[in-house]
C-alpha cells in the first residue's frame, strides 16, 4: 500500500503532495528506481540503477526486463510466473542476481512493487534496488577464511565459565574425542588436575573472563590422558557493547617437535656428563667450561674464563704460524677435529680427542666456537708401550721405555718393561757374538756366561751344534780326500766307456751304409722285377695274337684243301670227258675204216680228235697230279701250323709262369725293402741310443770332473774352518802306518788348517784338546 | 696223207687195246662199235668169262671177259673199262658179241711188213688165239683171232 501511494503521489506530482515528492526525490537519490510495463518493457530508469548496472539511461528505456537477467532463467517457466505474479498485482521482493553490460554479476537487494490505476488495476511495475554486491563479496570471503581456518587449524569455542560450546573435526582428532564427548563439558577436562587445582587456572580464566588474550605452548591431555602439546591463541569475543561473551580458541599439535625438543636437551645433557666441553669466543677467549674440562685439566672455573686459549697450549705451537691460522679457520666457521696434545695445570701433558665447533648466530656469522674433547692420555701412554713391544717383536731391541716423566703404576710398568728387554738382550747378544764366529770359520769358539731358564737351554742348544759342527767339519775333510780319488776313478771308467761308445757308434754307421746299399739293390731288384713282369705280359699279348694268326691260318688251309678237292672232282668230269671223246672218236675211226676209202678223211678228223681227247685226259691227269701234289703240301703245311700253335699255347704256359715268378720275386723284393726298413729304423735306434748313451757318458765325465772339483772346492772349503785338531781318517792312514808320524797330514788342504787351529784355540780356550 | 693212201694196199688197220697192260689189237672191220662199260644181265651156266648180256638196239649181245678169257687174273671194272663189239664170221653167218679189256688204245694203220707171224710155241692151243704180232716202235701189239677165241660165241648179226 505505501508503494501505492508513491507512485500515485509521484505521479500526480501537485503541491500538496511536495512533502511525498521530496520523499521520493530522496528515495530516488538514495536508490536505484527502474519502471517496468506489465509486460516488463523499461520505461524510466534513474541515475543510480544506470551506475550499479553500468548502463546509460537511453540504453535502457524501451528494452526488456530480461536483458538483465541469466539467459537460462528466462528460459524458464519460473520467469514467466515472476511475471504473471506482478501483473497480478502482487509484490516481489528479495536479493537478486541480475547481469550488468558486458555480463557483469551484479547483486541487488530488491522489491517490485505494482502501480495500480485511479480504478485499482495494476498498470506498471517499479523496482526499487539497492546494489549489495560488494557486502556480498566480503561476505564470501570472510565465510571462506573462516573455513580455511576450520580446515587446518583446531578450533574449539568455550563460555566464559570454560563450558565447551563447539569443537570442529580438527580439534576433535588432536585429542581423539567426539563432539558429543565434549560439548557441555568443562575446559579441564584437557588439563592436568595439578594444573586445574593451581591458582594459575583459575588467574588463566579470569584473564580470559577480562577480555584479555591468551597464547602460547600448553600441554594437554587428550582422551584417556594422552599427552599432547599444542600452540594456541585464547581469543575472548565480544558482544557489541564491548562485553567478552565467549572464547574461541585456535590450536595446532606440536606434540612431535615438543617431543624433538625435549630428546635434544636430554641428548645435550648426556653429552655434558662424560664430554669435556669448553666454548670460545671466535678469537679464542674462554667464555665457559663443564666440569669434565675443569676436572681433565685441574683449573677451576674462575681460573680460566676470560683467558685465552693458548694457556691450555705448548709454546712452542702458539708462536708457530699455525696456531693464528688455526683460529682464523675456526672464526670463517670451519670445523676442526683431532687429536690434540695440551698442557694442563702444571705443565702436565694431557691428550685430547675433540672437535672445534663454531656456532651460527641469525646472520650466520661465528657467535662462539664450542670446543667437545675426551681425555685421551691414557691411552697415548698405552700406545707408547705398544709402539715398543711392536719394535721389540721386528727385532729391535735398543729401544726402552722413557720412563722419566712417569710415576706411580706407569712407572713401574715402563721400569718393568725395560728390564724384561735388558733379560732379553744379553743371551742374544752372547748368541750373536758365537754365531759370527762360527760363520767366519771358528768352530772352536763356546757360548759363555750364566744364564737361566730357556736362556740355559738355547746356550746349551748352540754350544751343541757348534760343538757337532765342528766333528762334522773334520769329517767333512777325511770324506773329500775320499771322494777325490773315486771321482778320479770314475773320469778314468768314462775316458775308456767313451772310447768304446764311439767305437760302437763308428761301427753302427758302417753297418747303416751297408743297409743303405742293401736297400737300393733290393729296391733295383723290385723295379726290374716289375719291368720282367710288364715284359712276360707284352710277350704273353704276342703269343696270343700269334696263336690266333695260327688259327686263321688252319682256316685258310682247310679251306684251299677243299677248294683243291672241288678241283679234283672237276678234273674229274674233265678226264670222263675226254675219255668218252676218245671213245668217240675211236668209234668214228671204226666207222671211217669200215667206210674204206670213203671214211679216209672221216678217219684223219677221228684221229686228229682222239688225239685232242688223249692230250686233254694227259692234261687232266697232270693237273690232278699236281693237285694231289699242292693238296699233300697244303696237308704238311696245315700240319706245321697246328704244331706252331702248339707251340705258341707251350710258350704262353710259359710266359704265364714267368710272369707269376716275377710277380713272386717283386713281392718278395717288397717283402725284402720292408725288412730292411726295419732293420734299418732298428739299427738308427741303436743309433740315437748310442748317442744317448755318448751324451750320457759325456754327462757322467763331466759330472764326474765336477765332483772332482766340488770335492777339491770342499777341501779347500774344510781348509777354511778353525779346528781344534783333525783326526784322519783310518783308511787312508792304515797302509801307512809308521809313516805317519813323520808327514801327520797326508793332504795338504788340510795342513795349513791345523796351525791355525792349534794357535788360537789353544790361546783361547780348548787347550785339553792339543795332542801334539 | 697222200703217203698213208699210197701205202693203203700194202697196210691192215687195226684198233688196239690194253689188257694187263699188254697191248692188243683187232682188225678194225671187225670192230661195231666201242662203249663204256654197263653191267650186263648175267646168264646162267654160262662159262666164266662170259660176264652176261646186254641189250644193245634190240639184239641180245653176249659180253665176255678177255682178260679171263686170255687167263690173267681177274681184276676189277674202273672208269676205263670199255666193251668192244665185235662181228665175229660163224659157222654160217656173223655173230656179234662184247668184249671187256682194260681200256682203249689207239686206230693204227699196220703196214704188212711190221706183222709178223705168231712164234710156234710148243703148239698150244692158245697161239692159235693170236694171228700175228705187229712191231711199232719199240712196243709190241698181239693181234687176236677173234673166231678162234671165242668160237660159236655171240649171238647172230641182225641181216643188216
Amino acid at each position: 500500500m505505501a508503494t501505492k501511494k508513491k507512485t500515485s503521489a509521484k505521479k500526480s506530482t501537485s503541491s500538496p503532495r511536495r512533502n511525498d515528492q521530496a520523499k521520493l526525490a530522496a528515495i530516488d537519490r538514495a536508490q536505484a528506481t527502474i519502471e517496468f510495463t506489465l509486460d516488463g518493457k523499461v520505461v524510466d530508469v534513474n541515475q543510480n540503477f544506470c551506475a550499479a548496472l553500468g548502463y546509460t539511461r537511453e540504453e535502457l528505456i524501451g528494452q526488456h526486463h530480461r536483458l538483465f537477467c541469466a539467459p537460462e532463467w528466462v528460459a524458464s517457466p519460473d520467469y514467466q510466473r515472476f511475471w504473471e505474479k506482478l501483473g497480478r498485482g502482487e509484490a516481489d521482493a528479495a536479493v537478486y542476481r541480475r547481469l550488468g553490460k558486458g555480463g557483469k554479476e551484479v547483486w541487488i537487494q530488491a522489491s517490485y512493487n505494482p502501480l495500480f490505476d485511479s480504478k485499482g488495476k495494476p498498470y506498471g511495475v517499479l523496482k526499487f534496488a539497492t546494489d549489495i554486491t560488494a557486502a556480498r563479496n566480503a561476505q564470501a570471503e570472510t565465510e571462506a577464511r573462516l573455513k580455511a581456518v576450520d580446515r587446518v587449524q583446531a578450533v574449539i569455542e568455550f563460555a566464559l565459565d570454560g563450558t565447551v560450546l563447539h569443537a570442529n573435526e580438527n580439534f576433535l582428532s588432536v585429542l581423539g574425542y567426539t563432539l558429543d564427548e565434549v560439548k557441555g563439558r568443562p575446559h579441564r577436562i584437557f588439563c592436568d588436575p595439578e594444573w586445574v587445582a593451581s591458582h594459575e587456572y583459575r588467574e588463566f580464566w579470569a584473564k580470559l573472563n577480562r577480555g584479555e588474550f591468551d597464547a602460547g605452548t600448553y600441554r594437554r591431555l587428550g582422551k584417556g590422558g594422552k599427552e599432547v602439546w599444542i600452540e594456541a591463541s585464547y581469543n575472548p569475543v565480544f558482544d557489541a557493547t564491548g562485553k567478552p561473551v565467549k572464547v574461541v580458541k585456535f590450536a595446532s599439535d606440536v606434540t612431535r617437535s615438543r617431543q624433538a625438543a625435549l630428546e635434544n636437551e636430554a641428548r645435550m645433557a648426556a653429552i655434558h656428563k662424560v664430554q669435556a666441553i669448553i666454548e670460545f669466543s671466535p678469537d679464542g677467549t674462554v667464555l665457559d667450561a663443564n666440569e669434565n674440562f675443569l676436572k681433565t685439566l685441574g683449573y677451576g672455573l674462575d681460573e680460566i674464563k676470560g683467558k685465552h686459549h693458548r694457556m691450555f697450549c705448548e709454546p712452542g705451537y702458539t708462536t708457530s704460524p699455525e696456531y693464528p691460522a688455526f683460529w682464523a679457520k675456526l672464526a670463517r666457521g670451519e670445523f676442526d677435529a683431532g687429536v690434540y696434545k695440551r698442557l694442563g695445570r702444571g705443565g702436565r701433558e694431557v691428550w685430547i680427542q675433540a672437535s672445534y665447533n663454531p656456532v651460527f648466530d641469525s646472520r650466520g656469522k661465528v657467535a662462539k666456537v664450542i670446543k667437545l674433547a675426551t681425555d685421551i692420555t691414557d691411552q697415548m701412554m698405552v700406545q707408547n708401550i705398544e709402539k715398543l713391544v711392536a719394535r721389540a717383536s721386528a727385532g729391535e731391541l735398543q729401544h726402552r721405555v722413557d720412563a722419566t716423566a712417569l710415576k706411580g703404576t706407569a712407572l713401574a710398568l715402563a721400569t718393568s718393561i725395560n728390564q724384561l728387554l735388558d733379560a732379553v738382550v744379553a743371551p742374544i747378544a752372547e748368541t750373536q757374538r758365537v754365531m759370527k764366529r762360527v760363520a767366519q770359520g771358528d768352530v772352536t769358539v763356546r757360548m759363555e756366561g750364566e744364564f737361566a731358564g730357556e736362556f740355559r737351554v738355547l746356550q746349551d742348544a748352540i754350544n751343541q751344534s757348534v760343538s757337532q759342527l765342528e766333528e762334522t767339519v773334520v769329517g767333512m775333510a777325511q770324506a773329500s780326500t775320499a771322494i777325490a780319488a773315486a771321482s778320479r776313478d770314475i773320469a778314468d771308467g768314462n775316458a775308456n766307456l767313451s772310447q768304446r761308445t764311439q767305437e760302437q757308434a763308428s761301427s753302427l754307421e758302417e753297418t747303416a751304409s751297408s743297409i743303405e746299399e742293401m736297400t737300393a739293390t733290393v729296391k733295383q731288384n723290385a723295379s726290374n722285377a716289375t719291368q720282367g713282369s710288364q715284359l712276360a705280359v707284352s710277350a704273353r699279348a704276342s703269343a696270343e695274337k700269334g696263336n690266333e694268326v695260327v688259327s686263321r691260318a688252319i682256316t685258310a688251309m682247310t679251306a684251299i684243301t677243299e677248294r683243291s678237292k672241288r678241283m679234283a672232282d672237276i678234273i674229274g668230269v674233265i678226264e670222263q670227258i675226254a675219255f668218252q671223246t676218245n671213245m668217240l672218236a675211236l668209234n668214228a675211226a671204226v666207222e671211217a675204216a669200215r667206210a674204206g676209202d670213203q671214211g679216209r678223211g672221216f678217219a684223219v678228223v677221228a684221229s686228229e680228235v682222239r688225239n685232242l681227247a688223249q692230250r686233254s685226259a694227259t692234261a687232266a691227269r697232270e693237273i690232278q697230279t699236281l693237285i694231289k701234289d699242292s693238296s699233300e703240301k697244303v696237308e704238311q703245311g696245315a700240319t706245321l701250323v697246328n704244331n706252331s700253335g702248339e707251340v705258341l699255347a707251350e710258350i704262353m704256359t710259359g710266359v704265364k709262369k714267368v710272369a707269376d715268378i716275377v710277380g713272386e720275386i717283386s713281392a718278395a723284393s717288397e717283402e725284402q725293402a720292408r725288412g730292411i726298413e726295419q732293420i734299418n729304423t732298428a739299427v738308427m735306434q741303436m743309433d740315437k741310443m748310442t748317442q744317448q748313451n755318448a751324451a750320457l757318458v759325456e754327462e757322467s765325465s763331466s759330472a764326474a770332473t765336477a765332483m772332482r772339483d766340488q770335492s777339491e772346492a770342499m777341501t779347500k772349503i774344510v781348509a777354511t774352518f778353525k779346528l781344534g785338531e783333525v783326526r784322519e781318517a783310518p783308511a787312508p792312514r792304515a797302509p801307512a802306518p809308521p809313516k805317519s808320524a813323520a808327514p801327520a797330514k797326508p793332504k795338504p788342504a788340510a795342513r795349513p788348517v791345523v796351525p791355525a787351529a792349534a794357535m788360537k784355540p789353544s790361546s783361547a780356550q780348548d787347550s785339553e784338546w792339543e795332542h801334539f | 696223207m697222200s703217203e698213208t693212201t699210197k701205202q693203203v694196199e700194202q697196210s691192215e688197220q687195226v684198233l688196239t687195246f690194253v689188257v694187263n697192260e699188254q697191248e692188243f689189237g683187232v682188225d678194225i672191220l671187225r670192230v661195231q662199235e666201242i662203249r663204256g662199260w654197263t653191267a650186263p644181265t648175267p646168264i646162267p651156266q654160262a662159262p666164266p668169262f662170259v660176264k652176261g648180256v646186254i641189250n644193245l638196239r634190240g639184239d641180245i649181245v653176249p659180253i665176255a671177259d678177255l682178260r679171263e678169257r686170255l687167263g690173267f687174273a681177274r681184276q676189277a671194272y674202273g672208269p676205263s673199262t670199255v666193251v668192244i663189239v665185235l662181228r665175229t664170221q660163224g659157222a654160217t653167218r656173223e655173230r656179234v658179241l662184247g668184249v671187256v679189256v682194260d681200256a682203249m688204245s689207239d686206230v693204227m694203220t699196220l703196214p704188212a711188213k711190221d706183222i709178223h707171224p705168231t712164234p710156234d710155241l710148243q703148239a698150244s692151243s692158245e697161239t692159235r688165239h693170236a694171228r700175228g704180232i705187229a712191231t711199232v716202235g719199240e712196243k709190241l701189239i698181239t693181234l687176236l683171232n677173234v673166231e678162234a677165241l671165242f668160237g660159236a660165241l655171240g649171238s647172230e648179226a641182225s641181216a643188216a
